[in-house]
């Protein structure tokens, strides 16, 4: 019997427009197993964020569940659901957000020094992981000193780094030319297979959706698997 | 000891925006710690002078008096060594303060004046009075001469040996006071750096007069050793026992309304001092805003990597205490070099006012001085920090309310 990592049940996401009310996401329920690979595609202004922030819980659902290893998320106090995610899941933006004001390394290194490793021993993983994306001679490079694709590359690291169960990318490549956008969805989805990951992916490439396990089409606030 | 390192490379950042924002807001602290520093500690100074030249020139700093009962079993010269013998007592001035009415026979101009009979050996010997006066021509008046405060001297008209025509009231036969009339010579002038006493005073030997006077109205002025000279309580006491019928009254006392005066003054600065808090509270305030604003990009990405709220709020204040407290190290620095030359800046700054309009400004000519009293800028410094810290607690508490996803599309 396969594990399931992430499992929604019935969540609804609303967000106030002025006096109305945006009704986002209605009833999700989705089931994520452990060591798949999971594309969620629809139009923009779909929720397809939405949906990805909470199950990364940095946001929160106006009604239902997001469990995560069977721990309701919305349970979970800021110290708790923190060192949860710190050390649960890695997120991957859709523009490579990274802090300015330090070095690729370094950056690669912030959420182990968060979830409390030796600055030795992040500093290690994170060299060997930046070797892997090919970056070994950029690593002491600032954000702006790096290409979109570079960057890219660096926040795949750092949502590697604590060897977290989830990966959560965010239209990974939606910011990118064509040639980096292969080479960062090669990246992504061969770092996740050989470090047997879960991986969740809002895309709006169908070419790389086909590449995941499984696909969900989010449309009119409901999720359906497509064949 | 990761939160210290973020909040070092935040309020260092590289990216231009946040630089900024930290320079504005670290010259901002300086600027703000500078005017306060200054301000205060030319109060200081002012006020400290002020009393120095009230208890060396006008009133010592012990007066010991015997108005309800005579001393008659001892002298003066008794009295003034027993006083010299009490502990912490520098030296001893038995002298008389009296209303004259004087009058220039050549100018016919006349004046109402304080006569101070004091031995002429004050002029010479090392106490706070002749630390601070100073006879124009070094003339010290024999016991047949006068001295004239400098004011006094140009009101009358009066030179170096004028003669002066002296009204004093003296002991008389038929009736309790009589006025005498006498003709002394002005042999010298005085400065003493107090106005009033120099436009109002003038100086006699003790000796000539005090039969006419009577003993009856001889004040022993009573200087101490430094330490005691606020702190006479001690000196008073024993005096007291010595001389159980003595009226003994401190520098304090004798001018409690000139003291009150400058306490009222001194409250007056406080307030003043707390309205300059108020507004660098409220630049303070606004410049921790900037910082949260600026930094909210980042703040997300901590939270969304992991970091929990106690993190971000960490590495906030201590970017806050950072910049604080190196702007306040720079304000205070500035503070006391500007403080040592203040006399010269204000110098430099009549100078030019001259150059341009050919009139001098009497307020810029004043031998301005500082006094930092460490405690003082310690307690503003500690102050100037927990404000800003406390502000930049309120500013993280409210923006960490916020989702980190929220604070991200909000960037």
């Amino acid at each position: 019997m396969i594990e399931s990592v992430l499992h929604l049940t019935h969540v609804s996401k609303k967000f106030l427009s002025g006096d109305s009310e945006l009704l986002i996401l209605e009833h999700i329920d989705l089931v994520l197993e452990m060591g798949r690979s999971v594309a969620i595609t629809g139009k923009s202004g779909s929720g397809k964020s939405t949906l990805l922030n909470l199950v990364g819980g940095l946001d929160s659902p106006t009604s239902g569940a997001v469990y995560l290893r069977n721990r309701k998320l919305s349970d979970m106090r800021d110290k708790e659901l923190s060192e949860f995610r710190n050390r649960n899941i890695g997120f991957v933006f859709q523009s490579h957000i990274l802090l300015d004001d330090f070095s690729a390394l370094e950056n690669v290194c912030v959420p182990a020094l968060i979830g409390g490793q030796s600055a030795r021993v992040a500093s290690q993983r994170a060299k060997e992981l930046l070797d892997r994306v090919g970056l070994a001679d950029r690593m002491n490079h600032r954000p702006q000193k790096l290409s979109g694709g570079e960057r890219q590359r660096v926040a795949i690291c750092r949502a590697l780094i604590n060897k977290p169960e989830l990966i959560i990318a965010d239209e990974p490549t939606g910011s990118l030319d064509e040639e980096s956008s292969g080479e960062i969805e090669r990246l992504l989805l061969d770092l996740v297979r050989e470090e047997e990951k879960t991986l969740l992916l809002v895309t709006h490439d169908q070419q790389l959706a086909k590449k995941c396990d499984v696909v969900y089409l989010l449309h009119n606030r409901v999720l359906q698997e497509m064949a | 000891m990761f939160s210290l390192k973020l909040a070092w490379r935040y309020a260092f950042s590289r990216s231009n925006r946040h630089r900024s924002a930290t320079l504005i807001i670290l010259s901002g602290i300086a600027v703000g710690m500078l005017a306060i520093i200054i301000m205060v500690s030319l109060m200081n100074s002012l006020q400290s002078d002020l009393l120095d030249q009230v208890k060396s020139i006008e009133s010592f700093h012990v007066q010991v008096s015997f108005i309800s009962e005579d001393p008659k079993d001892v002298s003066m010269d008794e009295i003034a060594a027993a006083l010299q013998q009490v502990p912490h007592v520098h030296s001893v001035y038995p002298h008389v303060n009296t209303q004259v009415l004087l009058q220039n026979p050549l100018t016919d101009r006349s004046t109402t004046a304080r006569l101070r009979m004091i031995d002429s050996h004050i002029w010479e010997s090392e106490n706070p009075f002749s630390d601070r006066a100073y006879l124009l021509n070094g003339k010290i008046p024999n016991p047949t001469e006068v001295v004239l405060g400098s004011s006094l001297a140009r009101k009358l008209g009066v030179y170096s040996g004028t003669p002066i025509a002296m009204t004093v009231l003296g002991s008389g036969r038929a009736v309790v006071l009589a006025p005498m009339v006498q003709t002394v010579d002005s042999v010298d002038t005085f400065r003493t750096g107090l106005p009033e006493f120099d436009e109002s005073t003038i100086i006699t030997d003790l000796y000539p007069l005090i039969d006419s006077i009577g003993p009856k109205r001889i004040t022993y002025g009573l200087y101490l050793e430094d330490a005691y000279t606020d702190k006479a309580a001690q000196v008073v006491d024993t005096i007291t026992t010595l001389y159980p019928h003595a009226t003994v009254r401190t520098w304090q006392q004798v001018n409690s309304a000139f003291y009150s005066a400058l306490t009222l003054e001194k409250i007056l600065m406080y307030l003043f001092l707390f309205f300059m808090f108020i507004i660098l509270a409220v630049n303070m305030k606004n410049a921790s805003s900037r910082l949260l604003f600026v930094k909210q990009r980042e703040l997300a990405i901590l939270r969304a990597v992991g970091a929990q709220q106690s993190l971000a709020t960490r590495v906030l204040l201590g970017q806050t205490a950072i910049i604080t407290v190196l702007g306040e190290v720079i304000g205070i620095t500035a503070g006391v070099v500007v403080g040592q030359y203040i006399g010269t800046l204000f110098s430099w700054i009549h100078t030019i006012q001259y150059f341009f309009t050919n009139k001098s400004n009497l307020l810029l000519m004043y031998p301005f001085s500082t006094q930092v009293r460490p405690l003082e800028v310690l307690v503003i410094a500690v102050l100037v920090l927990f404000l800003a810290l406390l502000f930049t607690y309120i500013g993280c508490r409210h923006a960490l309310k916020r989702e980190p996803m929220e604070m991200l599309y909000h960037d």
